[in-house]
């Protein structure tokens, strides 16, 4: 993963923004002014209309004959180069509710996948939400006027209840039975944004974006982890202590007594090969997959999409 | 090694709170983590073993910093000898119990019964253990044995005493039981409650030889309430009457600030009455009851209280005997004295009974003086030649005699009469001003008994303004006191079977105070016994004397005034044998009974525990410690200054250091530890 450059927002800083919905539109107009200077433009080929130029329009789009006529600045529209169905699904599983030194994994993914959709609807594509842990929560089919509800819905996102004192699994994420729904919800093929920590095997993993490959949607996965559960440190953390650490897993609440000094290397290597066999298997499947952390600019998990999503046109 | 205040090592157990501290620090909410899908691929290798403390460094710290604390608190005695390994690990101990009648309070004995059998049975194979039993006196109860089983059932026998507590006798003898030898530590260990009337002042103070190691066993720290009865007076109420009074004494405790209850009086087993009886802390309060016949016969009498914490003190027993009062004729008594009757109306049994008789007239001055044992001149310018010669009479045939010297003069034939008989003459005034003080007494004569010690002062503390200079003092006279020009203030002789006490001052208050001073009481009446050849009997005894057997039983003389044999049973029905010389230690609480050989009777005294007894107040140990090694260590130092004794004090400030040092090695860790933390 590149390293964050100056321009983007930081996750933190938008942290403190309750407003979901401005965060979206700040992060994806952000995004959009840095688009000026990018080979990445996102044009249609179909004419719609003209419009005033606007400060940081492309001034490749003015239309130059108008002008002449005119003496005005004018840009030209054009129709939307996919009308497409776009959809982003949420995972709210306990262990999304996870962050250190940063913001919640949650948060993030609410804010990623605001942005996408505001991005998306910018982009004239019909957007829509699914929010999922072991089953479908939330399901708002996409459409052209459905981007305020899925910002409400992603805003009032939570994770599931705690495990109670029994240590019974009550709310862990599986992917394939949400997103088998998904698939079979989506009546029309799109695009499927799927954000989550994809804590299961791999090949149940890659099972369940089976299901909805065959449904024929492309598919982008968003794998969000913060820092220090894929560094296994959390120094600082109340009760954390390099010589032994008795940790709770957020989803089922048991509990492990471990040494992270000794467990480190260990972790890591395994997070790793996770990582490897989820790229390989999902690239093998032609899905996007993007790993991200939770202190990497949501704007440039946008760029890493917007790049996606034109190399995935260009393939065509 | 031992400890002063051994109590003080229950201190240690404060350990208890760190290690619980660190304890419950541990309990700490686990760090919460996603998913241990792969932290749980880690664990086959990583996991460990959680340790039940925390900051184990940190809590031996503290843990040290506190046991050193109660150690230096408990003030241990290193010995030199002991440090240097150069005393042998065998050892000789000697087990002192106490047995005073204050153990006999709540579970005492049983719990130093308790105490010695440990003492007995924590000999090691080749120790030698010897077990002594103290009250006022100390008995070996075995010899120095390693057999346990001569000492285990010595214990076992032990039981309390009516004795008092003096801790002297017992280390005393502890120290010579254990003698001094190579390879072999020698070490007396104290049961006691240790009542701190064993160490009061005046008593022997105890200590050991040097060498000889002291523990001390407390086997009660907190007295409880106790009412006592300390004295008993009995004192003459008219001619046929006899007032009882006690003086109770109560010592409070926190659960009990006031006593209150009934005081009863028996008299041959008999009630005869009794008081309601309100008794403050720490004051002694005096209960009089209704007035008795005078016995007829020795009657044994006994004042109780209810039981209390210490019931070993709450009776007093005691004989009132049926003599008779002592008769006193005030010659030439008109007008009469209200201090001289007043001083004579009360008095301890038999009391005095005072009558007025003639100044003038020999036949009448003798006819007065039939039925007296004494006769009072208080100014024998009244008396006529005649009368003074019957009163020479009177004293020759056994009388006695108390003369002051008044205002009138005496007739130059009243005073040759006089000087026939009497130590000297009073001759002419010598006025004083500032007053004349008393002084240059004869110590430990009778007259002066009840002065003796502070008492004196009350003596001292007389003002004469008028006396008269006695002169011509007969050469077998003894001047008893003199005031402070040197002139005779009291002179004693002898004449015939009878005795004249001649006082060169009045007995009114015109030329002294002393009539009404509280010396006055005592003085006369002591005048008027010695002078009537009374010898006061004690009413009562306390244990731990030893009594002539004779005279305290009042047994009649043996033939020809020989020494005769006196059978005595103590109140346990013990009997003890005794030749005319041996005396009598009481030994129990109880009365007494004695006969001569032969003789149906039986007299009998009262004999109760030791008024110190009753002060159930106890001492440190580390103070009976200091008390009874600080003469052994000087001792020791002296004869051993290569390896000489580490006394409690100064181990205790070592340790006392170490402590501080470790508390500052803590603070400086925990500090650490806790910047540590942040940091990371």
């Amino acid at each position: 993963m590149p390293a964050a450059e100056t321009r983007f927002i930081d996750p933190a800083a938008l942290a403190r923004i309750s407003n979901l919905s401005l965060v979206a539109k700040m992060v994806v107009q952000g995004f959009i002014s840095g688009l000026h200077r990018s080979t990445f433009l996102g044009r249609s080929i179909d004419f719609a209309e003209h419009r005033p130029y606007m400060p940081g329009d492309d001034i490749r789009r003015l239309d130059w004959r108008l002008f002449a006529r005119s003496d005005r600045f004018h840009v030209k529209e054009f129709e939307a180069d996919t009308n497409a169905n776009f959809l982003v699904a949420v995972d709210v599983s306990r262990s999304m509710d996870f962050g250190w030194r940063g913001i919640r994994k949650l948060d993030y993914a609410r804010f990623l996948a605001g942005s996408l959709a505001t991005f998306s609807r910018s982009q004239r594509d019909r957007v829509g939400l699914g929010i999922f842990d072991h089953e479908l929560r939330e399901f708002v089919p996409p459409s052209a006027r459905h981007l305020e509800t899925v910002l409400q819905h992603l805003a009032r996102a939570i994770p599931p209840p705690e495990p109670d004192a029994r240590g019974r699994r009550t709310a862990a994420s599986d992917l394939e039975p949400p997103l088998a729904q998904l698939g079979a919800a989506l009546g029309r093929r799109g695009l499927v944004a799927v954000v989550s920590d994809f804590y299961e095997p791999p090949e149940q993993v890659l099972a369940a974006f089976d299901r909805l490959r065959v449904a024929g949607h492309d598919i982008m996965a968003f794998h969000v982890l913060d820092p220090a559960e894929m560094d296994l440190d959390l120094d600082g953390v109340a009760g954390f202590e390099e010589s032994g650490t008795r940790f709770r897993d957020l989803e089922s609440g048991a509990l492990l007594d471990l040494s992270p000094t000794r467990a480190r290397e260990r972790y890591r290597e395994a997070m790793a090969e996770h990582t490897r066999a989820l790229r390989a298997g999902l690239v093998r499947r032609e899905v996007d997959y993007i790993l991200t952390d939770t202190r990497t600019p949501l704007d440039f998990a946008l760029f890493r999409y917007l790049s996606e999503r034109e190399g995935r046109r260009r393939r065509r | 090694m031992s400890f002063l205040a051994p109590l003080f090592l229950l201190g240690g157990l404060l350990v208890a709170v760190p290690i619980v501290l660190h304890l419950t620090r541990r309990r700490r909410e686990p760090v919460p983590f996603p998913s241990f899908l792969l932290l749980q691929l880690t664990s086959a290798t990583a996991r460990f073993k959680r340790r039940r403390f925390r900051n184990i460094p940190l809590l031996i710290l503290r843990c040290l910093a506190l046991l050193l604390l109660a150690a230096a608190f408990a003030e241990p005695v290193l010995r030199g000898g002991a440090l240097a390994g150069s005393e042998g690990t065998t050892l000789d101990r000697a087990v002192l119990v106490d047995r005073s009648l204050s153990m006999t309070v709540g579970n005492r004995m049983a719990a130093a019964r308790e105490a010695a059998q440990e003492e007995v049975s924590g000999l090691g194979r080749e120790d030698r253990g010897i077990v002594v039993a103290f009250d006022g006196r100390a008995a070996a109860l075995t010899e120095l044995t390693g057999d346990r089983g001569a000492l285990a059932p010595a214990v076992a026998n032990l039981s309390a005493g009516g004795g008092g507590t003096s801790y002297a006798p017992a280390l005393g003898l502890a120290g010579r039981l254990l003698p001094a030898s190579a390879g072999r530590r020698r070490e007396v260990v104290l049961i006691s409650d240790l009542q701190r009337s064993g160490f009061e002042d005046g008593r022997p103070q105890p200590s050991l030889p040097p060498g000889v190691e002291l523990r001390v066993r407390q086997v009660s720290v907190s007295p409880p309430a106790n009412a006592w009865i300390a004295d008993v007076t009995v004192v003459a109420e008219g001619r046929e009457q006899l007032m009882v009074s006690a003086e109770v004494g109560f010592a409070a405790s926190p659960a009990t600030p006031e006593w209150s209850g009934e005081i009863e009086l028996f008299l041959s087993g008999r009630s005869v009455d009794r008081k309601v009886l309100t008794a403050a802390a720490d004051r002694m309060t005096t209960v009089r009851f209704d007035p008795v016949l005078r016995p007829s016969e020795s009657l044994a009498a006994e004042v109780r209280l209810p039981g209390d914490g210490f019931p070993g003190d709450d009776r007093f027993r005691l004989v009132i005997h049926p003599e008779a009062a002592i008769r006193v004729a005030d010659l030439g008594g008109n007008p009469p004295s209200i201090y001289v009757s007043e001083a004579l109306g009360v008095g301890v049994a038999p009391g005095f009974l005072l009558d007025r008789a003639p100044a003038r007239g020999e036949a009448a001055v003798r006819g007065a003086l039939e039925e007296v044992q004494v006769a009072l001149v208080r100014d024998p310018g009244r008396l006529d030649p005649d009368a003074m010669r019957a009163l020479g009479d009177f004293v020759e045939a056994g009388g006695g005699l108390v003369m002051a010297t008044g205002p009138r003069r005496l007739s130059r034939a009243a005073s040759e009469a006089l000087a026939a008989f009497a130590p000297a003459v009073p001759e002419g005034f010598v006025d004083r001003d500032p007053a004349g003080r008393l002084g240059d007494l004869v110590p430990r004569h009778p007259v002066f008994e009840p002065f003796g010690g502070e008492g004196s002062a009350l003596l001292g503390a007389l003002a004469f303004f008028r006396y008269r200079i006695l002169s011509g003092i007969r050469p077998d006279a003894t001047v008893l006191a003199r005031f402070d020009d040197g002139q005779p203030a009291i002179v004693e002789s002898a004449w015939g079977e009878g005795r004249t006490l001649l006082f060169a001052s009045s007995l009114d208050a015109e030329w002294t105070d002393l009539p009404r001073r509280a010396a006055f009481v005592p003085l006369l009446h002591r005048m008027v016994e010695v002078a009537a050849g009374h010898e006061r009997i004690p009413i009562a005894y306390r244990v731990g004397e030893s009594v002539d057997p004779g005279a305290a039983f009042r047994l009649p003389s043996g033939r020809g005034g020989e020494a005769e044999e006196v059978l005595a049973d103590s109140p346990s029905g013990e009997r003890t044998v005794l030749d005319g010389t041996d005396a009598l230690r009481l030994a129990e609480p109880g009365f007494y009974r004695a006969r001569r050989p032969g003789a149906a009777e039986f007299r009998q005294i009262g004999v109760n525990p030791p008024l110190a007894e009753s002060d159930l107040r106890s001492l440190d140990a580390a103070e009976v410690r200091i008390a009874a090694v600080a003469a052994a260590e000087g001792e020791a130092a002296a004869a051993s200054p290569v390896a000489p004794d580490l006394p409690g004090r100064a181990a205790a400030w070592l340790l006392l250091a170490a402590f501080l040092l470790l508390l500052v090695s803590e603070a400086w860790a925990a500090n650490r530890t806790v910047a540590s933390r942040i940091a990371g």
